[in-house]
């Protein structure tokens, strides 16, 4: 109660009923100090001027006209709590002033001094009260309606929205009137087939209060997730909900997308085919490791965390991957083979860097290589085992050559030195000749062996420019004889395309067993004719050779035309070498030839000489 | 003409045709034979032994060496006589008359400055008048 002498405002305009409740507040209340206005004016004049404890309000005044004297004041003055007078049977109107903010009415004539004092303190008190109240309220609302959240409450029992704040109106797009026509329940996405929220079980405070993640929807559609905290509360009289509102889209957002990209990198990292992803900290320990190596070897990643990871090594690769692993620490990246039990990888390891620009930790991917390890020696093996024996049967070729080739040789000398015209006998003579005959061809034979045999290993046999036209005349001369004997006509169409880089002495082979075979295999039926051509390319140039001889069966012998010992005609001197030390000499030099055939029409090759 | 030339082979048949064709052309007047390597070397060294009484021998101008042969192969042969006769000898030139095939015989018997031709057998006065033409056997004929 207050302490200090109250200041009473008495507004009336009947002197004697002034002089009355002056009497009275004097014995209820001794120290206060009353102020009188006459008027309605008077009073507004002194309550600008002054501040009262109470008011007490005559409602018959000159300037004023009933209760609305009552609303001038309150509404001037809210803070003043106001004590109606009024004069006997005007109880009508006291009550209604009750109704509109008046702490109490008094009638005039049907009052005392106790009834009096007892109206002022409890009018005062109220008064106090309220305005308490008021505040609170006040301040409640705007805590409410500026709170950066969304709020609202809602009936419990009706589920109806009954408030809610700015930020709410803002959040969800719809304006105040939309949301106080709507259910709580009216802001959830696809609430169908959803259980009703237990708003009922919802706690009286901030401390106990029900909490929930939901999906609601905004007006314009969009689904957002919140985090919904409800606790119960009256308005008026009636059970209701408040509810604040956080929107955790985003949170959930970064979080699912964080999820997302741990579970990406797990994915990489466990699945790192054939190999493991391994990070070390300073100390070589073991921070992280997975691959789909530990699921081959059936071990747990766990059995190597926390381990040193040259510990898993034995000496000396366990020194080796130290070494190379402070390369790393230093800076550099480092590749290497190491070897883990019997198993061999390959290590690659790089630095990681922290922002502060030092190195904290280190990759490591390690590849298991053993397949291609073994893969790898064997092949070395393999190629070693072949070069030997290339060389060991290269040796023998020579070796066999050579041993064929001595006796063959004496037997040539013998026969140039041999002097028939001395010889009577002419069966002697006859037998001679044979002698050297058969002699001359085994020479043939043997030395088309050994030109394969050379040709075959002399890949880098001298390559020269080289005049198609000048090669071909010495060849034609060579075996004029032949050519004319047969009466073969040669026919040449060489243009501007006659220079070819190649062995000279392979081209000269290759022109002669060409235009050997054309004659030796001419048709009897129709006189024999070879045309020689070229024509330029690309890279190159392209020789067609082509007679009108016997021709060759390609249906048949297409695959073994360049083949060795193959024979396609009953001919005395065919041993079935030509062709193919002929396909022999132009590959090795980088050409092709190709042939094209008919049976007794004649036969083309086409020789591609690459520049 | 050359006085003297010597031929290394193991095959007795391609020494009596050597001898017969160097005559028949006028190559040589004598003809001496080894059978491989190892006389050959026997020939030189007893040439040059405190020994040799005949001070009147001639060695040869010109060795003609086969390359297979057993007991001492052309080449062993060769390195030999290099480190122990060709300085006291310089006028002695070698010719390489073989069978051989392989390529490798050709290449290393080019490395050999006192090695002056390769004849692939057999040995024929054509052959002969052809090496009579080489320039560092021309001044005999």
């Amino acid at each position: 109660m207050r302490q200090e002498p109250l200041h009473i405002l008495v507004i009336e305009d009947n002197p004697g009923d002034f002089v009355l409740v002056r009497e009275y507040l004097e014995e209820a209340f001794p120290k206060a100090t009353t102020h009188h206005a006459d008027t309605l004016q008077k009073g507004i004049d002194f309550l600008d001027q002054n501040d009262v404890d109470v008011i007490l309000l005559d409602l018959t005044l000159p300037d004023g006209f009933g209760i609305s004297s009552f609303h001038t004041i309150n509404s001037k003055f809210p803070k003043a709590p106001v004590i109606i007078l009024t004069g006997l049977g005007d109880t009508e109107i006291g009550l209604e002033s009750l109704k509109v903010g008046a702490q109490d009415f008094i009638v005039k004539n049907d009052s005392n001094p106790s009834v009096l004092a007892k109206s002022i303190k409890y009018g005062i008190e109220r008064s106090k009260i309220h305005e308490h109240l008021k505040k609170s309220e006040e301040q409640y609302k705007f805590l409410f309606n500026n709170n950066p959240l969304p709020i609202c409450a809602f009936d419990i029992e009706t589920r109806k929205i009954l408030m809610v704040n700015e930020a709410a109106i803002a959040h969800y797009g719809y304006n105040e009137e939309e949301f106080l026509n709507m259910s709580i329940d009216g802001l959830r996405h696809d609430v169908e087939g959803k259980e009703k929220l237990p708003f009922n079980d919802c706690g009286s405070n901030e401390l106990n209060s029900l909490q929930l993640e939901i999906q609601h929807k905004k007006k314009n559609g969009e689904i957002i997730d919140v985090e919904m905290r409800s606790h119960e509360i009256t308005i008026e009289e009636r059970r209701a909900c408040l509810s604040v509102i956080h929107d955790v889209t985003e949170r959930n957002r970064a979080k699912e997308q964080l999820r997302e990209s741990e579970q990406m990198f797990r994915t990489i990292s466990e699945n790192f085919p054939n190999g493991a992803v391994t990070i070390l900290d300073r100390d070589f320990t073991i921070l992280y490791t997975a691959g789909k190596e530990l699921h081959i070897k059936n071990v747990d990643a766990s059995y190597f965390e926390n381990t040193d990871y040259t510990s898993h090594f034995y000496s000396p690769d366990k020194e080796k991957v130290e070494t190379q692993l402070r390369r790393v620490f230093n800076g550099e990246n480092a590749v290497f083979e190491t070897k883990h039990e019997d198993l061999s990888y390959m290590i690659s390891a790089v630095p990681l860097y922290e922002t502060s620009g030092s190195i904290g930790k280190i990759l490591i991917a390690s590849q298991n290589i053993t397949e291609q390890k073994r893969n790898e020696t064997e092949k070395e093996l393999l190629i070693e085992e072949l070069t030997q024996n290339n060389s060991d049967l290269r040796q023998f070729s020579y070796i066999t050559s050579h041993n064929l080739r001595a006796p063959l040789s004496n037997l040539l000398g013998i026969i140039k030195l041999l002097d028939t015209s001395l010889i009577t006998d002419p069966m002697t003579t006859l037998l001679l000749q044979n002698f050297e005959e058969c002699t001359l061809q085994l020479n043939d034979t043997v030395n088309d062996l050994i030109n394969v045999l050379i040709i075959k290993n002399n890949v880098n046999a001298k390559k020269e420019n080289l005049d198609i036209r000048k090669t071909f005349e010495r060849v034609i001369h060579s075996v004029q004889n032949a050519i004319e004997q047969n009466n073969t006509t040669v026919n040449t169409e060489f243009d501007d395309a006659y220079e070819v880089s190649f062995n000279r002495s392979y081209l000269e082979s290759i022109l002669l067993n060409l235009v050997t075979n054309a004659v030796k295999y001419s048709s009897p039926k129709r006189p024999s004719v070879i045309k020689v051509r070229t024509e330029k390319y690309d890279e190159g140039v392209k020789l067609y050779f082509s007679d009108n001889g016997l021709g060759i069966d390609l249906q048949r012998y297409k695959d073994r035309i360049f083949g060795l010992y193959q024979r396609f005609h009953d001919h005395a001197d065919s041993k079935g070498l030509g062709l193919y030390i002929v396909s022999s000499q132009i590959r090795v030099m980088g050409g092709e030839i190709d042939v094209e055939s008919e049976v007794d029409k004649g036969t083309t090759f086409i020789i591609t000489f690459k520049n | 003409m050359i006085n003297k030339v010597l031929c290394i082979d193991d095959d007795q048949i391609t020494l009596v045709l050597c001898d017969m064709v160097i005559k028949k052309a006028g190559f040589a007047k004598e003809v001496l034979t080894a059978r491989n390597g190892k006389e050959g070397l026997a020939w030189f060294s007893a040439y040059f032994s405190k020994n040799n009484t005949n001070e009147k021998q001639e060695p040869p101008k010109l060795i003609l060496l086969d390359l297979n042969m057993p007991v001492m192969n052309g080449w062993d042969f060769l390195e030999d006589y290099l480190m122990k006769y060709s300085d006291r000898l310089p006028e002695t030139k070698v010719v390489i008359i073989s069978s051989t095939v392989n390529p490798e015989d050709f290449s290393r018997a080019n490395r050999y400055e006192i090695v002056i031709d390769f004849i692939n057998k057999p040995l024929t006065t054509e052959g002969l008048e052809d090496l009579m033409q080489h320039e560092q056997l021309v001044d005999f004929f």
